[in-house]
């Protein structure tokens, strides 16, 4: 039996040491991976699925040691090697994209080309030679620098590396998530066909539901450094049993769900593995947790490690339910905005010629692959910036420069927040500049509006977690009491289980305070959750726009409808739209979509087509739209 | 690129154009007749208003100083009368000796301080960083007129291993045939720049060692010691490169003291007799060229900078 099983993983315990600072990162982790198959590993941020990839390669970090258990690969046992014999030839690992995850100061060929030296001691031009080859066989048919690369090419490049050796095995870490769903879906295709091809098996770690739903045959979920459930891919999402895969799956916002109904999220955040408690270490999140769960650790029996299995498939929604007001009057009017940033002797056309509404009380969501523009339009509206032409609005007043009426919630809070600052002059900042009174008070109110206790006050934002800081960042923004919120990207550095919480803070919060809202995200599900209405960006333009059901139920751009068949969840429909964007320093002439358009013909070339309305608001901007308008 | 160098060059030009002005008419300001100073206190006004009428330093200072820059174009730096000699001629007697001088200190401080550095970013925070951390903030501290005296106390006067006086030839090849002659004063040299050599390089490294593609590295299977070499040891030098550059004036400055202390016959002591002699058009001279060397070596940081990382934006 175990001749049909490649890497074998039993009972792995590491252990960190940082000063007097012990931390348990994996714990008795016991995993098995077929010839030629893809197991994928979830989990969220510190569930121990990135340390147990680094812990077979035998790459832990400064202190950290396996103490128990064993990997054995083809029958060898890895933990007696020198990992270095291994590494790169036999086991090779794909780490997320990242600008520097390549050596700035060499050329890719010969990036490629070390390991193919190092361990089939060729020589340097038959490396080189295999090393190009390798590389044309992921479509990246040129030798650069990497930083003349785009993210997709790189994650390419990053490929190609991991695979020249032919590797038995590859343990993918991330590989798409800093990638857009366009790219990410190429990516892992890629990647399928090249371990089909070669035979390979692969250990596919990610956070992302929906990936390992496409592309795993079989699924570990981790929590707490532990593997909670463990089985074929179909069977967790029809036979889940643990009730943190339960819990996982039914909080993460679809483009199927219905949404007016909160979210389903989980309490509290994961345990701290510096302070191991007795017991399940997700019994503190659990709804059903008994005594027993809290005192004694559920064995994994194969399958799962719970005391209270359920058996049967998500249904589980949140409880509460959104009463959905009917939008008031224009709030926000944005009218013919650009904005062009010099680059050199180029300019990079960021926003060129936007214009929405937003009613008071309404939610208009942006969506749009990374460079299209949504975050430069998003600094426009709230004033950091100054448009070229154009102007934004608010209840009749132009925006010129930063105002209590727009505020903004950052992606990333942990750079947002001043770290030398407590929360408490974080949130009175605001108030003081514009000389609000009773600051005390309104601080207090702010931390009850957003859910956090009042110890955090005389914290320093590095000692909150994610899901905290964004916290923060919300009550900063509502500090000013201001009519229009602009969120820029509020949830995508969070987990999954915290995403939900503060997605439906968000729209509580919206609700209770009679906001608008305008959300900037590339992740359509999350826009869906949020906005009422919502404009498609595609290179500093808007294709598409409409109400969410209109343009996400029935997407007349051929862009939206590529971009929605690229996200990964459930069946694959559509055809997704392939390639990376064309630069926006010097965008096509016509419709600017027309280069990566199945249906493109020489009149796209030529001229550009105007925003035309099919049906009620549903606008979109194409010569051949995937709708025709009802009359004609 | 050559557009880039072009550029950077023409910029350059005018910073130096800026540098002798302000020079010369600061040096104006504190000696308006260099009759006086030329012929002593004790010869009569007339014969100092004549001695500047003859050399036209009675005319306007932005006519003198217009004549100066056409002559520093002929490549005439004018003339010391206290030495009576062409500045052009002392300058290049002393200069290739100075050259020598910085040079060898410079290549023996990067010598240890690149590897060292990256060593003690390696083992950040054992026991051989503390002690090279410590070590390097002392010889930081030390002042070099200090640190020469107790070298040549030690191994010059006590052990009698090194000569506390430098070759007194004027040729840049007694660097070369009296290694022991020069020894203490490269080493006084070297000794400062070691120091902030090592900690940029630690700082640097450590910033490299935490950037993805040094876990790649490691993925890819290859030794600790190659990741270094191959990959990190260049990207880890960039910010050096131009510390390196900024610092080639700074070397010419400590020549001073150190040429001073060893009695080093080189352009820092000529600058420092000049400095008691009053000789203006030498100092003039030197500042200028101190002025120079500053210009040039950051130019030339940048430009290599530019040619070792490709991603500075060279159209730009």
């Amino acid at each position: 039996m175990d001749s049909q099983k490649n890497l074998i993983v039993r009972g792995l315990s590491v252990e960190i040491r940082r000063g007097d600072r012990l931390v348990r990162p994996v714990a008795d982790v016991t995993l098995e991976l077929g010839r030629g198959e893809t197991l994928g590993i979830v989990g969220e941020t510190g569930s121990g699925k990135s340390m147990t990839g680094l812990a077979i390669m035998g790459m832990l970090p400064a202190g950290g040691r396996v103490t128990g258990g064993s990997i054995e690969l083809g029958g060898r046992d890895l933990l007696a090697m020198d990992p270095r014999r291994y590494r790169g030839g036999e086991i090779a690992m794909i780490f997320q994209d990242s600008l520097t995850s390549l050596n700035p100061t060499k050329k890719i060929v010969e990036q490629v080309a070390e390991p193919v030296r190092l361990h089939r001691g060729e020589s340097r031009r038959a490396a080189r030679e295999r090393a190009r080859e390798m590389l044309a066989r992921v479509g990246v048919q040129r030798d650069d620098y990497p930083h003349q690369l785009s993210g997709g090419q790189r994650q390419r490049v990053m490929i190609a590396m991991a695979l020249v050796c032919e590797p038995e095995v590859v343990i993918a870490d991330e590989p798409t998530t800093a990638l857009d769903v366009t790219v990410q879906a190429e990516i892992l295709d890629l990647l399928d066909e090249l371990r089909a091809q070669r035979g390979m098996s692969m250990i596919l770690i990610t956070h992302d539901m929906g990936v390992i739903a496409q592309r795993a045959d079989r699924v570990g979920v981790m929590y707490a450094g532990r593997v909670a459930e463990s089985a074929p891919t179909a069977e967790i999402f029809e036979r889940t049993r643990h009730r943190y895969t339960r819990a996982l799956l039914s909080s993460i916002p679809t483009l199927g769900q219905d949404k007016d109904k909160e979210l389903f999220s989980i309490p509290g955040a994961p345990p701290d593995l510096a302070r191991p408690e007795p017991g399940c270490p997700f019994a503190p999140r659990c709804d059903a947790a008994s005594d027993k769960c809290r005192e004694e650790l559920p064995p994994f029996n194969g399958t799962h490690a719970c005391w209270h299995p359920v058996d049967g498939p998500v249904t589980s929604a949140g409880r509460g339910r959104f009463t959905l007001s009917e939008p008031g009057g224009t709030l926000l009017r944005v009218v013919d905005l650009v904005r062009e940033h010099p680059a050199g002797r180029r300019t990079v056309k960021a926003v060129s010629g936007i214009s929405f509404e937003v009613a008071a009380g309404e939610t208009f969501g942006l969506v749009g692959e990374s460079g299209c523009g949504k975050s430069s339009l998003g600094r426009l509206l709230v004033g950091l910036d100054r448009p070229d032409s154009g102007e934004v609005v608010i209840g009749g007043e132009k925006v010129t420069r930063p105002r209590p009426a727009v505020q903004m919630m950052f992606q990333d809070c942990s750079a947002a927040l001043d770290p030398r600052m407590r929360i408490e002059r974080i949130l009175r900042e605001p108030l003081a500049i514009h000389g609000i009174g009773d600051r005390q008070e309104r601080v207090r109110r702010l931390l009850d509006d957003v859910g956090l206790p009042e110890s955090v006050l005389d914290r320093y934002p590095y000692e909150l977690s994610g899901g905290q800081r964004q916290r923060v960042g919300l009550a900063r923004a509502l500090a000013l009491d201001p009519q229009v919120l602009v969120a820029d990207e509020p949830v995508s550095a969070l987990d999954v289980s915290i995403r939900s919480q503060v997605l439906n803070l968000m729209r509580r919060v919206q609700a209770e305070r009679g906001l608008s809202g305008v959300v900037i995200s590339h992740d359509l599900a999350v826009v869906r959750y949020l906005a009422d209405r919502v404009g498609v960006m595609y290179l500093g333009k808007l294709v598409e726009t409409g109400t969410t059901d209109e343009v996400f139920g029935a997407a007349a751009h051929p862009y939206t409808a590529g971009l929605l068949a690229a996200v990964p969840e459930g069946e694959r429909t559509g055809t997704p739209v392939r390639g990376e964007p064309p630069s926006p320093v010097d965008p096509p002439s016509g419709c600017r979509f027309r280069t990566r358009c199945a249906l493109a013909t020489e009149e796209c070339a030529r001229t550009e087509p105007p925003m035309t309305p099919i049906d009620g608001t549903h606008r979109v901007a194409c010569h051949y739209p995937l709708r025709e308008g009802r009359n004609g | 690129m050559a557009k880039y160098v072009l550029h950077r060059l023409a910029v350059s030009a005018l910073v130096m154009l800026g540098i002798s002005a302000v020079v010369y008419f600061m040096l104006h300001l504190v000696s308006e007749s260099p009759g006086r100073i030329v012929l002593g206190q004790r010869v009569s006004p007339e014969a100092v208003a004549a001695f500047n009428h003859q050399h036209g330093f009675d005319r306007p200072v932005v006519v003198q100083y217009l004549d100066y820059l056409k002559q520093l174009l002929h490549g005439d730096l004018g003339r010391s009368y206290k030495l009576n000699e062409n500045v052009s001629t002392l300058i290049a007697q002393n200069a290739g000796r100075s050259a020598m001088l910085s040079l060898a200190g410079l290549v023996l401080a990067l010598a240890i301080a690149v590897p060292l550095g990256i060593l003690q970013a390696v083992r950040r925070n054992g026991l051989l960083d503390r002690a090279a951390t410590a070590v390097s903030y002392m010889l930081y501290a030390t002042p070099s007129f200090l640190l020469g005296l107790v070298l040549i106390a030690v191994f010059s006067q006590q052990a009698g291993l090194f000569p506390a006086e430098a070759s007194q030839s004027h040729s840049p090849w007694a660097v070369f045939t009296d290694p022991r002659g020069m020894t203490l004063p490269v080493i006084t040299l070297a000794a400062g720049s070691v120091a902030v050599f090592a900690q940029h390089q630690r700082s640097s490294a450590l910033d490299q060692l935490g950037q993805d593609y040094i876990r790649v590295a490691r993925a890819k299977g290859l030794r600790e010691r190659q990741i270094l070499t191959r990959h990190l040891l260049r990207n880890a030098c960039m910010p050096l490169i131009t510390l390196v550059g900024t610092l080639v004036p700074t070397v010419l400055a400590g020549n001073v003291i150190v040429e001073s202390l060893f009695n080093y016959p080189g352009l820092g002591l000529l600058f420092l007799n000049s400095l008691q002699r009053e000789d203006y058009p030498l100092l003039l001279a030197y500042t200028l060229m101190g002025g120079f060397l500053t210009v040039a070596g950051n130019f030339l940081a940048d430009v290599m900078v530019a040619a070792a990382d490709r991603r500075i934006e060279v159209g730009k």
